[in-house]
């Protein structure tokens, strides 16, 4: 009996197994990537061991002591993976503009030299009698490092260790994320106040009324990318189809800014995550009894209060479900609000991109992940809490 | 007994697997990697389909909007799944220096004095020459802008501008509108006093700015009129003039062009067939014929000289053309685009 | 006495398709009355077309004598109960309880003390708090009830409202329904196509039939004398049969039910010697014996018996003629292929006009 049981569960185990190796290959593995990416600073010890160890006990003020540089040359005239040295010297260069060429610099004198003794740093390259480079050496030794983490909201540790906010100027994570999701919360209240009359009327209509709303919707998720840019081009731009017809009804004399603007980024969006909200709060509404209107009518509800106090709530579960979906998927959007949008549009994904494609400082674009699903993560928990909530409306 | 079944099972599997994906590494025919659009296209017929016909096998083709990152993920995945990739020069230079690329057989390429020197390296060869410049709309603009001066002077020229979004071109560009001549925007640039007067001078001009990102955003720009001039790159301002019969025009002084190369990838499977296929797309004869398609400029010496000279006044590598512009210092770009590129973000933001 | 509600020559079409065509009803105040009908006979569109959810495409409806047919639905102060209860599945008992007074924007107190009331009386006090989808079908259905009575409308609309309860529930939220109506003095408009359902409950009952009203009587009118064949035959369970009248006489006709059996009935004055008639029986007013007993005794053979457990039904045979009667069970010791007499009454059989 027993062991009958524990053959079920057993076989129970093997039919989830797919599902669980599937979590962990897609979902949790480079969720653990991006995490160590963000932490993990362990390149400066592992290629320049001996540097490592020497510049320890050096206090950081003025020069470090001969033994130091000694130590630098000699581990690079031994560093002979080179695509790990790469990679320390992306890591420096990213703490301070120069390291590339001063390392290369470098690393062909430590080589050329029979002596490492006889090598004067300073006089391969005067950048070494900077100590600005020798520090960001020292600061690469812990091999775990949270500056990643801290530059992710514009911020750093000063020469004492304690955490300062950059110069103003200098950097703008932080208000690019906060826009981002600003830009996202307008699209999603965009999508909502376009999406839910839109499913009630195709939720009330039939036949091939139903379709052709549901299909119009779907079209644009179905279109590419850079037709629908060109499409939003065509109709936005100065002497585009709408300012065009605006102004030959003379309604504006001068063109509406329409495009490369906020306005541009909000109405592309929108057009594109409509479907995301409009299939949720549809299916709900499908499933809602027609005659409840009916049966609130009959009770003196006019149309209004009957949408208000019936049909509005009982769409609530749908439109919450859409608006989390709109947002989610909004927050990661970075091509269109390029193509369309003005300067201050650029969302914190190109941001991701273009350390993570454009300079492979993949500690940096993962420390953004890291915030950036650690907002949405608080986010979604206010939404759990906010969704449970028996009634928003009404009561 | 019923886990070590399992065992065995997962085995099989994974044995499976590794043996079917090392199969697909082997059959992977030579993969050659550019930059899409127009480009490619003429790249397939001038280099690619007759290469393949060559040589017997087939040549497969994708296409990148570049970035490091691109190339380390496909080189530390082990073995890469391209073989060929026509890079820009900051990725030559950041890519052989952390021993991305193999290192290049020059002899199988006729040698290295056979190109302009700047399409030299251990790694690559040089495939095109190239300018970003400012354009304008001949048939629009009553008074033709002449100089970066002309660009930032609104009173002069009303209306909006197109820059590439990103500090790369905007600061050299503001630069030489502030006087600076080409040859010197890298000394001045490479001082922080330099980098916060081409900030300087940018912010002047900022509210009549539309940024753009792709290459084919200037051009829809300049034609539906939303700017009066812009910076765009030349191949495809020739290509828009020739397609469309549009009169854009580039003005040459204080372009600044670069040069793309060709670089095989790390343990790339295909290492001998991917040398052939860049011997063969540098050889003169092949070379030559690219200008027929797309106003790029050719690092082959002896094609350059072959090319009509009709076609040769829309290269950047025109003597004339060559004259008042300057070459993109790809070096202060590795060295310096995070820190700058952070720096122009919340400059824009400001 | 003025009619209280009362629809004239109201035709109801859906494009080409009449539903209703040119009706007349009058419904009284207090009054208990089943619309019943097979399915698309247009008894649930007479009661859209009084909740106001449909409008009639000619006539008009009155209600003391004020026109009621172009007023929305919200105006019309009837309550309504659905076949699915409509309840509000994001409101609890009381909430839905309350809803219809919180339209009519009673004082919050009021409300409370009304909607404890109601949902005592229908023993539903302890539930209040639940929602709908944690109540049975009975209790929901009760909530509906309450729902639709607590605002005290001048017209109660109940639209199959039993159709989803199973046998035993049904009868027991009748005799509720029933009671409720005597107690409240509610005038009810009760569509069903359940005919047993109408008889107990109804004061009168409309028998719809393609969009027409075939008769309106009272439950002891339709079932013993139906004046349509329809009605004969939709209510309850009847011998139907095509006959020759042969004579009429002083209120008395002889009919030919086939070619040897004939049948003395009361006959309707307008029937007349020589037509073709229905003539209509129900089984359980015949009686089986040896001896013959009245004015019609007939000599028939069993040709099958069926056991029902309270009563027994015996199929009977003359030739192609065929009877069937129903009778207590242990009325006699019935043995297939005897021969038995059917007697009858003459004011028991109904003869109609074809």
């Amino acid at each position: 009996m027993s062991r009958a049981s524990a053959r079920e569960t057993l076989g129970a185990l093997l039919l989830i197994v797919p599902l669980l190796a599937f979590l962990a290959v897609f979902f949790l593995w480079p969720l653990w990537t991006m995490v160590t990416a963000a932490v993990v600073d362990d390149t400066v010890s592992r290629v320049l061991p001996r540097t490592a160890a020497a510049i320890v006990s050096w206090d950081g003020r003025d020069l470090p002591p001969p033994q130091v540089h000694e130590a630098l040359v000699a581990d690079l005239r031994q560093a002979n993976d080179q695509q790990a040295l790469g990679e320390t010297v992306r890591r420096l260069n990213s703490a301070v503009s120069g390291f590339r060429t001063l390392l290369s610099r470098t690393t062909s004198s430590a080589r050329d030299g029979a002596d490492p003794k006889t090598i004067d740093l300073a006089a391969v390259d005067p950048r070494w009698k900077d100590p600005r480079y020798w520090l960001a050496l020292k600061d690469a030794v812990p091999p775990y490092t949270d500056r990643n983490l801290l530059a992710a909201v514009d911020m750093k540790r000063d020469a004492d260790g304690a955490v300062v906010s950059e110069a103003p100027g200098a950097s703008a994570n932080r208000l690019i994320m906060f826009r981002t999701f600003l830009i996202a919360a307008i699209v999603t209240a965009a999508c909502a106040a376009i999406g839910l009359p839109y499913a009630m009327l195709a939720a009330a209509v039939t036949g091939w009324k139903r379709s052709a709303l549901l299909l119009a919707v779907l079209v644009p998720l179905w279109t590419s990318l850079l037709v629908r840019t060109t499409a939003w081009f065509v109709l936005l731009q100065n002497e585009g189809l709408i300012n065009g017809a605006l102004q030959a009804i003379g309604f504006i004399d001068s063109p509406l800014p329409l495009i490369f603007n906020r306005l541009g980024v909000v109405i592309a969006m929108t057009h594109v995550l409509l479907p995301f909200m409009v299939l949720p709060i549809y299916s709900v509404l499908l499933s809602v009894p027609r005659n409840l209107m009916q049966a609130a009518a009959s009770m003196g509800a006019s149309p209004l209060r009957a949408f208000w106090r019936v049909l509005l709530p009982l769409s609530l579960p749908g439109l919450l479900s859409g608006s989390l979906l709109v947002f989610m998927v909004a927050i990661g959007y970075y091509i269109t609000p390029a193509l369309v949008g003005g300067a201050n549009d650029q969302m914190i994904s190109s941001v991701i991109a273009f350390y993570a494609t454009g300079t492979a400082n993949w500690g940096l674009a993962g420390a953004l992940g890291v915030i950036l699903l650690l907002v949405t993560t608080i986010l979604y928990l206010i939404y759990g809490r906010l969704s449970k909530s028996p009634q928003l409306l009404g009561a | 007994m019923n886990s070590a079944k399992m065992l065995t099972v997962a085995g099989c599997l994974s044995a499976l697997l590794a043996g079917w994906s090392t199969q697909a590494v082997q059959a992977r025919d030579l993969t050659v990697v550019s930059w899409g659009g127009n480009y490619q296209d003429a790249q397939r017929k001038i280099y690619f389909e007759p290469f393949a016909k060559k040589s017997g096998k087939p040549v497969l083709e994708e296409s990148w909007d570049g970035g490091i990152g691109v190339i380390a993920a496909k080189v530390k995945a082990g073995v890469p799944n391209w073989d060929v990739v026509q890079v820009e020069a900051e990725e030559l230079a950041l890519g052989c220096a952390d021993g991305f690329y193999e290192k290049l057989d020059w002899s199988k390429v006729g040698g290295k004095d056979k190109f302009l020197p700047a399409a030299v390296d251990d790694c690559g060869v040089g495939a095109i020459v190239w300018s970003t410049a400012l354009s304008y709309d001949a048939n629009r603009l009553k008074q033709a802008p002449t100089s970066w001066a002309d660009f930032w002077d609104v009173n002069k020229i009303p209306g909006k501008r197109g820059l590439r979004r990103g500090p790369k071109y905007a600061l050299e560009f503001s630069l030489m509108a502030d006087g600076v001549p080409p040859a010197d925007v890298y000394k001045v640039l490479g001082t922080p006093e330099g980098v916060d007067r081409a900030f300087k001078k940018l912010d002047q001009l900022k509210p009549h700015i539309v940024w753009w990102e792709s290459g084919a955003q200037p051009l829809q720009l300049l034609a539906s009129g939303e700017v009066v001039m812009t910076a765009a790159y030349n191949g495809r301002i020739s290509g828009i003039n020739k397609t469309e019969g549009k009169n854009f025009k580039v003005v040459w002084p204080g372009s600044l062009y670069a040069i793309d190369s060709w670089v095989i990838l790390k343990d790339s499977p295909n290492k001998d067939q991917a040398m052939d296929f860049i011997a063969f797309a540098s050889m003169p004869e092949n070379q030559v014929k690219l200008p027929e398609y797309i106003a790029y400029g050719l690092p082959n010496k002896e094609a350059a000289t072959a090319v009509p000279a009709a076609m040769q006044k829309e290269l950047p590598t025109a003597p004339e053309n060559l004259s008042g512009s300057a070459p993109l210092n790809a070096d202060f770009w590795v060295d310096n685009i995070e820190e700058l590129n952070k720096r122009f973000n919340a400059w824009l933001a400001q | 006495m003025q009619p209280f509600i009362q629809f004239e020559a109201v035709s109801k079409s859906f494009g080409a398709h009449t539903v209703i065509d040119s009706l007349d009803l009058t419904i009284q105040q207090g009054e208990f009355l089943s619309l019943l009908g097979p399915s698309g006979s247009g008894k649930t569109t007479i009661l859209m077309m009084l909740a106001g959810f449909e409008r009639p495409t000619r006539g008009t409806i009155t209600l003391e004598g004020t026109r009621i047919d172009q007023l929305p639905p919200h105006r019309r102060e009837m309550g309504v109960v659905f076949q699915n209860y409509a309840l509000f599945p994001h409101m609890t008992v009381a909430e839905n309880v309350a809803f219809p007074l919180e339209m009519k924007k009673l004082p919050r107190a009021e409300i409370a003390t009304k909607v404890e009331r109601a949902l005592d009386m229908v023993r539903l006090g302890q539930l209040k708090n639940r929602r709908p989808s944690q109540l049975s079908g009975g209790q929901q259905q009760r909530v509906a009830l309450t729902r639709a009575l607590v605002f005290e409308p001048r017209v109660i609309l109940m639209d199959e409202p039993l159709g989803a309860l199973d046998k035993q529930l049904r009868e027991h939220m009748q005799l509720e329904i029933r009671e409720l109506h005597k107690r409240l003095g509610l005038t009810i408009v009760f569509v069903t196509h359940d005919q047993s359902e109408a008889l107990t409950m109804s004061d009168r009952i409309a028998v719809f039939n393609g969009g027409r009203i075939e008769q309106i009587d009272s439950p002891f009118v339709i079932y013993d004398t139906p004046r349509t064949r329809f009605v004969a035959q939709f209510i309850g369970e009847t011998n139907l049969i095509e006959a020759d009248v042969v004579n009429v006489q002083g209120g008395r006709a002889t009919i030919a039910l086939s070619d040897d059996l004939v049948a003395q009935v009361d006959a309707a004055p307008e029937l007349a010697k020589g037509q073709k008639a229905w003539f209509s029986l129900r089984p359980e007013r015949m009686r089986l014996g040896a001896d013959p007993a009245g004015d019609n005794a007939l000599t028939m053979t069993i040709a099958d018996c069926i056991y029902h457990g309270d009563h027994m039904r015996v199929q009977l045979a003359q030739g192609q003629f065929t009877f069937t009667a129903r009778c207590e069970r242990l009325a006699g010791d019935w043995k297939v292929g005897a021969p038995v007499v059917v007697s009858f009454d003459p004011r028991d059989c109904t003869v109609l006009a074809p």
